[in-house]
């Protein structure tokens, strides 16, 4: 016999007799490591559905709490607080109050808006913004208010603030009517108007020795697009203008640090950089920033009317007011004039 | 289940592939198992032509994944481990119960270097086509033939010298 | 001797398991309280992170069910992650002192 048929021989041998004495019960093992199987898939198809909402959870606050160098969630914040601020003249947002809520990339805005009549300040709405991603929806807006400003803003027509270029509309006769007959012992806040622009400095020679008695609230910037009321692209402007707080709420920009007139051109400056964003919160179409900065740049920061609040006979001085060419009644409330 | 049955036609092959990789039953057993567990979790995302070679593939990376993990251990554990081993290998209830002559013959293939050992126990302890042992091992035809027939030709001289001096 | 290391080697799965059991409890309490806005308790939620990242760790180290020890130690490292990064991006997006 030779060595090779030995070999095989040999090996053929052992294996039939190691498989004899070989005893594992196969139907157990395959049972068994099925069993394992579908144990281990289960449980890991189970972490990773699991893991769906902590991902996105944590995607959307990366994508909220990244992007500029304050994360896109507080631009987005500042974006609507500014533009409200700017735009909607004697109303303010507390920035401490204004509440956000996440979800899957998505977020909701919550705050209330403020006014100030009088020497007090007066809740007077709540807004309410959905963000999807960075892209707010059109803001839900509720006001308490006894003269509201249109919703939509009308065409060709101002409707408050009256740029000396442009007439006064006949209605405008109606409202010192109404200041007339407003009995004392009230507060009025009052859109007024000036025959001509003015540097914002020289306001104070509107009251001198506080005399009409009255604050000034707010004030509207001549960008040049309001002596038609319109932009260059002919869609509705509304006005644009900055505040003045005696008692500035918390994380206002217009904290009285800066010139509050400085302080609006750097709003301006940053709500261009968001100005798709900045529109929709905005009642106005459009915000023509670009066109408004670049007015103000050129001729600078000319007041031609401003939002004041006083008494109600204070208020009626200013009929005679050699600045004050119109005036609209805002709100009214009770005596808290101290 | 016809996959099961395809199964067990080649579990006593892969026990006795696992045997001859670890010389332990009891390891053999655990890695079996540990095989089909793994053939089980894979088998839907895979297309297997060649089930006897896959299930091969599979039970050789069982074992070396399980050689690296007991490296890992402490090594005196290993040692004692290694100890088990041989004890349990050669005690005289072992020899009777199992098989002696297979025994023998893996502890003469675990003499040969270790390409050549696998190489055998491939090819000719379990009759893979040198295609699928050079798979498994990894290696291109002619330098897995080339393994193979060495190793055959030092473990038939090994054979013939223990026939030489039984005799 | 056999019997021996049948029984060291159903142990040796244990940690494993309770790693990845204890991580997938972390995640569905995660689930359930961001989906329903119940804000209860946060410590079971701490407790399931931690048992599934200490018995990670041993099961890491055990011959059985290293898949399930490592599972369950990645999903409670990324549970931890998840929580540092939540708190500190919630305290940063609208920022109050």
């Amino acid at each position: 016999m030779s060595d090779d048929q030995n070999y095989w021989k040999m090996i053929d041998r052992s294996k039939k007799q190691f498989d004899e004495n070989t005893n594992i019960d196969s139907n157990k093992i395959l049972k068994k490591s099925r069993h394992k199987a579908l144990t281990t898939n289960i449980l890991i198809s189970l972490a990773v559905l699991l893991m769906i909402v902590p991902t996105l959870t944590l995607l959307t606050y990366f994508y909220y709490g990244s992007g500029g160098h304050d994360g896109r969630a507080n631009t987005q914040i500042k974006v609507a607080s500014d533009v409200i601020e700017v735009t909607e003249p004697n109303m303010f947002v507390k920035r401490m109050e204004l509440e956000e809520t996440i979800d899957f990339f998505s977020m909701d805005l919550n705050f209330d808006v403020y006014k100030r009549i009088g020497k007090e300040e007066y809740r007077v709405g709540e807004y309410d913004i959905d963000y999807m991603l960075d892209q707010p929806a059109f803001p839900n807006r509720t006001f308490f208010l006894d003269r509201p400003h249109p919703e939509i803003p009308p065409r060709d027509e101002p409707s408050y603030f009256i740029h000396p270029a442009l007439h006064v509309p006949y209605e405008f006769k109606k409202e010192w009517e109404i200041v007339q007959n407003v009995p004392d012992g009230t507060v009025v806040e009052a859109y007024i108007s000036f025959s001509n622009p003015i540097r914002p400095d020289d306001i104070r020679d509107i009251n001198p020795g506080r005399d009409p008695d009255i604050d000034f609230l707010w004030l509207a910037v001549d960008t040049g697009v309001e002596k038609k009321v319109l932009d260059s692209e002919g869609l509705p402007v509304t006005p644009i203008g900055y505040p003045i707080y005696k008692d500035p709420p918390t994380w206002t920009p217009f904290d009285n640090r800066q010139d509050n007139s400085e302080v609006f051109k750097e709003i301006l400056n940053h709500l261009e950089n968001h100005e798709e964003q900045a529109t929709k919160i905005a009642r106005a179409k459009t915000l023509a920033l670009d066109e408004r900065i670049d007015y103000i740049q050129e001729n600078g920061v000319n007041i031609y009317g401003a939002v004041v609040t006083g008494p109600a006979s204070e208020i009626r001085k200013l009929q005679d007011n050699e600045y004050v060419r119109s005036l609209k009644v805002g709100e009214v409330k009770l005596w808290n004039w101290r | 289940m016809e996959i099961d049955d395809i199964y067990k036609n080649y579990m006593y092959d892969l026990y006795r592939y696992l045997f001859s990789l670890s010389k332990n039953h009891h390891t053999a057993e655990d890695l079996v198992q540990e095989t089909f567990y793994r053939t089980y979790l894979s088998l839907p995302e895979q297309n297997i032509t060649n089930i006897k070679a896959w299930l091969f593939k599979v039970a050789y990376h069982t074992f070396i994944d399980d050689t690296r993990k007991n490296k890992k251990q402490i090594p005196n554990e290993e040692i004692e481990r290694l100890k088990d081993k041989e004890s349990s290998a050669w005690t005289p209830e072992d020899q009777v119960l199992q098989n002696e002559e297979y025994q023998q013959l893996i502890e003469m293939v675990h003499q040969l270097r270790p390409k050549h050992q696998h190489a055998v126990i491939l090819c000719d302890l379990h009759e893979l086509t040198y295609e699928e042992g050079a798979q498994i091992m990894e290696l291109n035809i002619n330098s897995f033939k080339s393994n193979l027939y060495r190793g055959r030709q030092a473990l038939m001289s090994k054979l013939n010298e223990r026939r030489n001096q039984d005799e | 001797m056999e019997l021996a290391m049948k029984i060291k080697s159903k142990v040796a799965g244990i940690p494993g398991l309770v790693s990845i059991i204890s991580a997938l409890l972390g995640l569905a309490y995660f689930n359930v309280e961001y989906l329903t806005k119940m804000n209860t308790s946060i410590s079971p939620y701490v407790f399931f992170i931690m048992a599934s990242v200490f018995s990670g760790i041993v099961g890491l180290f055990s011959k059985k069910s290293r898949l399930y020890a490592i599972w369950g130690l990645g999903i409670g490292i990324f549970l931890v992650v998840h929580l540092i990064l939540m708190i500190f991006f919630s305290i940063n997006i609208n920022y109050k002192p």
